[in-house]
C-alpha cells in the first residue's frame, strides 16, 4: 500500500448511482410532460412551438431542466469513461481522455443552459 | 470410461498449443485430479499440472473443467459426463500445459497487506476477539487462494492492474476484523479505478468459488464502506 492513490472514484461511483436514480425520475416526468399526457403535436406531429409552449407554462420547468442537464451529462460521460477505463489506457492517454471529457461535459452543459435560457426567455 | 481432452502447451518447444485426448478406462468414484494422475502415471508422463492436498484445502489444482473453473480434486468425473475438457486458469502466462505463472495473482494479493495491522500496544498473550466479532469474518477467512475467481473475472482479461476478487475479498476480511485498525488505510488503497470500482458486479467470481464465498458481495460492501468513508472525510490519499 505504498503507492500514492486518489479516491475520487468513490465519489464518482456514488454520483453515478445517485444520478442514475434521478434520471429514472427525470425520464418518467419528461415522457409525461412531452409525450404521454400533454398534447404538443400539430396535426399529429411533434413540433418545436408545442414543446416551447409547454415548457414556458411554468418556471418550474426551467429549473427542472437546468438542474437535470448536468446530471445527464455527468452520468453519460462518466459511464463512457468507465467503459474506456476497462481497456487500461496508459496514464498519459487516460489523462488526455479525462481532460477531453471534462471539456466536452462543460461545453455541453453550457450550450444546454444557454439554449434553455433562450427558450424560456422567449427567444428562439 | 471417459475421454479427457487436455490443453497442452510447452512454450520452450516450437509446438502450437493444442488439445490432447486421453482415454481413461475406469472412472468410477474418480475425481478429475485422479484422472490427471492416471494419465501422468500410465499414459503420458510429460503432462504438467499442479496439485498438493487432494482434498480442497490447498487450492493448487484450480483449472477450467468443462466450461467452469473448479478444483480438480473436488470434481467427480461422473458429474462431468464422458467427455472432460480441461484448460488452465485464464489471464496468466502458461508455464506448461495446465500450470500457469501465478506471479500477478500473488503480487496483487501482497499489495493489499494480507496481515493484521495493529498500532496499539502488544498484549501479553493475544489480541482478544469475541465470538460475535469473529463471526463477522467467518465467511471471508475460508478463501484458499486457488485463483478460480481470478481466472473467471472478465475485468482481469483486459486489465491486469485490477487487484482481482481474491485480493479484494481479503481486504474485507481485514477491514471487518476487530483486531485490525487500518481499515481506512485499506479502504483508501482499494477505492480507486483499479480497485473496487473496476468491478462491474458480474458475479463470475461468486459463481465459481469452490468454497462458496462471495467476492462480489464483499466488493459491494467495500464500495459502500469506501463511499461512507469518503463522505465522512476519513478516506485520505495513502502512501508517501
Amino acid at each position: 500500500m505504498a503507492e500514492r492513490v486518489s479516491n475520487q472514484s468513490a465519489l464518482t461511483w456514488f454520483l453515478q448511482r445517485i444520478t442514475g436514480i434521478l434520471l429514472a425520475f427525470f425520464l418518467v416526468t419528461h415522457l409525461n410532460v412531452h409525450h404521454l399526457f400533454h398534447d404538443i403535436t400539430l396535426e399529429g406531429i411533434i413540433n418545436f412551438s408545442g414543446v416551447r409552449e409547454n415548457l414556458q407554462a411554468s418556471l418550474w420547468w426551467k429549473i427542472y431542466y437546468i438542474v437535470f442537464v448536468p446530471f445527464i451529462v455527468f452520468h453519460a460521460l462518466n459511464g463512457l469513461w468507465q467503459i474506456i477505463a476497462d481497456f487500461r489506457l496508459k496514464s498519459r492517454a487516460a489523462m488526455i481522455v479525462k481532460a477531453l471529457f471534462w471539456i466536452l461535459g462543460i461545453t455541453l452543459v453550457a450550450v444546454a443552459i444557454m439554449t434553455l435560457s433562450n427558450l424560456f426567455g422567449g427567444g428562439a | 470410461m471417459a475421454i479427457f481432452k487436455v490443453f497442452r502447451y510447452n512454450p520452450e518447444s516450437y509446438e502450437i498449443a493444442r488439445f490432447q485426448e486421453y482415454e481413461i478406462p475406469d472412472t468410477e468414484s474418480m475425481t478429475v485430479l485422479e484422472g490427471l494422475y492416471y494419465i501422468l502415471e500410465n499414459i503420458d508422463p510429460t503432462l504438467a499440472f499442479r496439485s498438493s492436498c487432494r482434498e480442497g484445502v490447498c487450492g493448487s489444482c484450480a483449472m477450467h473443467i468443462n466450461g467452469e473453473y473448479r478444483l480438480a480434486c473436488e470434481t467427480q468425473v461422473s458429474d462431468m459426463g464422458h467427455n472432460v475438457t480441461i484448460r488452465p486458469l485464464a489471464h496468466m502466462k502458461i508455464i506448461r500445459d495446465l500450470v500457469v505463472d501465478l506471479t500477478p495473482f500473488f503480487d496483487n494479493y501482497e499489495k493489499i497487506k494480507p496481515y493484521l495491522i495493529n498500532s496499539g500496544p502488544v498484549p501479553d498473550k493475544e489480541f482478544k476477539q469475541s465470538p460475535k466479532e469473529r463471526k463477522r469474518i467467518d465467511h471471508h477467512v475460508d478463501c484458499i487462494l486457488c485463483g478460480a475467481c481470478y481466472g473467471s473475472c472478465p475485468v482481469l482479461a483486459t486489465d491486469s492492474a485490477y487487484l482481482g476478487p481474491h485480493a479484494l475479498l481479503k481486504v474485507l476480511r481485514f477491514v471487518d476484523d476487530s483486531r485490525d485498525d487500518a481499515a481506512y488505510e485499506r479502504l483508501a488503497y482499494v477505492a480507486t479505478d483499479y480497485g473496487i470500482f473496476r468491478c462491474h458486479t458480474i458475479f463470475n467470481c461468486q459463481q465459481v468459488c469452490p468454497k462458496d464465498l462471495d467476492p462480489t458481495g464483499a466488493i459491494g460492501k467495500l464500495k459502500m464502506k469506501a463511499v461512507k468513508g469518503k463522505l465522512l472525510g476519513k478516506l485520505k490519499k495513502t502512501g508517501t
